[in-house]
């Protein structure tokens, strides 16, 4: 498994992550290998997106560390820990008349001092985040009158627009029809192949996921069930245990990638 | 921008009408003569201008400004389009405060006041801060703490007149009505230093609320300190929805409406906002003192109760846009 050896960039070390007295992740060992693409997976409510706060650094372990390039986050002050991780977070919401283009330049706020200018390197990141994520005719629009995948792109638009080198993506393809959820996940690995950023993204399709993501880590109830290559890791015993449903695995022919398709009882 | 050059202009026009009519209306030409100190203009006029309409336009225009700033503000900190120094309880807060000083003393020292009004509408707001604190300051659950807390400093206000001496109450009553009527270059002053500050401070962090009205967990990602930011909005509107209450009393509709103007002409960059925002907030408050004293004489209505006339029907037009929109 050549993803092993990639030295980690982003690592939890017995993480015990929660809100207030209430434990959502316990003991957690993930780690997340540089330049590559993660996909978490796990039912709703096991705590992916709990995951995504604590690698953000938005949540502080009440056991154990969070480490970024070997370093406990909470060494580094917030604003330049944004300058490394950004965070599409799950629910966004936009005040009404605020246009895309507004949106898009908050993504460049770690980036800038107090009193610092405007400055070229922030048009272009801006411009660039609006072209990869089909956006750039929306600019102007106000977000009252986008669609809801259009809205969420614009916010993928603001998050890239950060230019991090990691990117922590929470349930970044709901909303999307097929066509912009496929461009999403390109753009994914693009990104990672490319540029060399590292994602960590959370997905409800196991297919897509499958397809497109270097490891899958499965979760349920705040704890890793397994973790590892998709074919390594989509086995029908395993989506049972994790999602309690009854799936085959067939592989595709081409590209290798197993492809979970559920059992009804009448197939039996 | 066209629409910021025409609302200037607007300006312009509003504040000579407010400084020519009233019982005795005075021409462009005497009014420009007393504001240049020519010595075309005669004694009567430098009188009714310079002691009487001058300062209350100043005062109402810096009324309004204030309010419409602390609106701005208290709109962008707790992400809500409705909410306003008076609906959360700063403004009742002050109120409360100032009831106090004004119940106890014959001729209230302004200084004092606006200290006093100051101190009740942070107390106002740090209740509301602390209250919300623990749950992550949810919109919602600020605002029904605001009213709650709006409803109890009402109360409050209420309980003191009854103790007071009627004079001081009847006193306390019409200043609580919201009204500028006795105007003085004292409280010109003494507000102008509070709205520097306040919009001063609020310029400094306008980029900052650009970002925090994307809800916490964005604005924190981006490595904002959030809890900072909010602490300094929270004073800073403090400090203006105070100042303004100490000068006029409750004057309703302004902080609620002079920033949806502002939105509408200029979009949501704070930065733009700010200024506009003041500007259509003074407005709104001298062209409502100007009707409440003109169309309803010889019982001039107190302005606070003008602009909730003219604001009502002009909030339910932006909504109504809103929706056609
Ligand atoms: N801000 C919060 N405060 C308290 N509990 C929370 C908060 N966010 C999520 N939780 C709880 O944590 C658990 C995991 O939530 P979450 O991480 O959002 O799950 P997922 O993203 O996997 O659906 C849920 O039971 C949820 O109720
Ligand atoms: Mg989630």
């Amino acid at each position: 498994m050549p993803e092993q050896l990639a030295l980690p960039i982003l690592e939890t070390r017995a993480a015990s992550i929660g809100y207030g007295a209430r434990l959502i992740l316990r003991d957690l060992d993930l780690s997340v290998p540089e330049a590559s693409f993660t996909v978490l997976l796990g039912p709703n409510g096991c705590g992916k997106s709990t995951l995504l706060r604590a690698l953000a650094g938005l949540i502080r372990p009440q056991q154990g560390t969070v480490l970024i390039n070997g370093y406990s986050i909470s060494m580094f002050p917030r604003k330049e820990l944004a300058q490394r991780i950004g965070l599409l977070s799950q629910n966004q919401s936009a005040p009404e008349g605020m246009t895309v283009m507004d949106l898009v330049r908050q993504g460049r706020y770690p980036h800038r001092t107090l009193f610092g200018r405007w400055t070229k390197e922030d048009d272009e990141a801006c411009e660039e985040a609006l072209a990869v994520t089909d956006t750039a005719d929306l600019a102007g629009e106000k977000f009252d009158t986008l669609s809801g995948g259009q809205r969420q792109r614009a916010w993928i638009a603001m998050t890239l627009a950060q230019r991090t080198s990691v990117l922590l993506l929470d349930e970044p393809t709901t909303f999307l029809d097929l066509s912009h959820q496929i461009d999403t996940l390109r753009l994914a690995r693009k990104l990672v192949r490319e540029r060399g950023v590292t994602i960590v993204a959370v997905l409800h399709d196991l297919n897509q996921a499958a397809r497109y993501a270097d490891n899958l880590v499965l979760l349920k109830h705040g704890a890793i069930v397994s973790e590892g290559s998709p074919a390594d890791v989509l086995t029908s015993d395993i989506v049972k245990r994790v999602f309690d449903v009854d799936v085959t695995i067939i592989t595709e022919p081409r590209t290798q990638a197993p492809i979970c398709v559920p059992v009804e009882d009448a197939d039996l | 921008m066209r629409s910021v050059l025409i609302l200037s202009g607007f300006s312009v026009v509003i504040l000579f009408l407010a400084l020519a009519i009233g019982d005795h209306h005075v021409s462009i030409a005497q009014i420009l003569a007393v504001l240049t100190d020519s010595p075309a203009a005669d004694a009567q006029s430098i009188q009714i201008i310079r002691d009487i309409r001058l300062p209350r336009v100043i005062l109402g225009f810096l009324v309004g400004a204030s309010l419409a700033t602390a609106g701005m503000i208290a709109q962008s900190v707790l992400r809500n389009p409705l909410a306003e120094p008076g609906l959360i309880g700063v403004n009742a807060g002050a109120a409360l405060a100032a009831v106090i000083v004004i119940v106890r003393f014959e001729v209230p020292p302004t200084h004092l006041l606006s200290w006093l009004a100051f101190a009740g509408a942070l107390t106002m707001s740090l209740a509301i801060y602390a209250l919300s604190w623990n749950s992550g300051s949810s919109s919602l659950r600020i605002i029904l703490i605001g009213i709650g807390l709006s409803s109890l400093a009402g109360a409050g206000a209420n309980f003191i007149s009854t103790f007071g001496n009627p004079q001081a109450v009847q006193r306390a009553m019409v200043w609580l009505s919201g009204s500028i009527y006795n105007s003085t270059w004292d409280k010109i002053r003494t507000l102008a230093t509070w709205l520097t500050i306040g919009i001063a401070g609020s310029a400094l962090i306008a980029r900052e609320m650009d970002l925090l009205i994307l809800g916490d967990e964005t604005a924190r990602a981006r490595g904002q300190p959030v809890e900072l930011i909010r602490a300094v909005m929270f004073v800073l509107c403090a400090v203006l929805s105070g100042a303004a209450v100490a000068a006029a009393g409750l004057v309703a509709f302004v902080g609620l409406i002079a920033p949806h103007i502002a939105r509408a002409l200029v979009g949501h960059s704070h930065g733009l906002m700010l200024p506009v925002t003041a500007l259509a907030g003074g407005l709104l408050v001298v062209g409502a003192d100007l009707a409440a004293r003109t169309l309803f004489t010889p019982a001039p209505l107190p302005v606070g109760l003008m602009t909730a006339i003219l604001g009502a029907p002009f909030f339910a037009y932006l909504m109504w846009r809103k929706k056609n929109a």
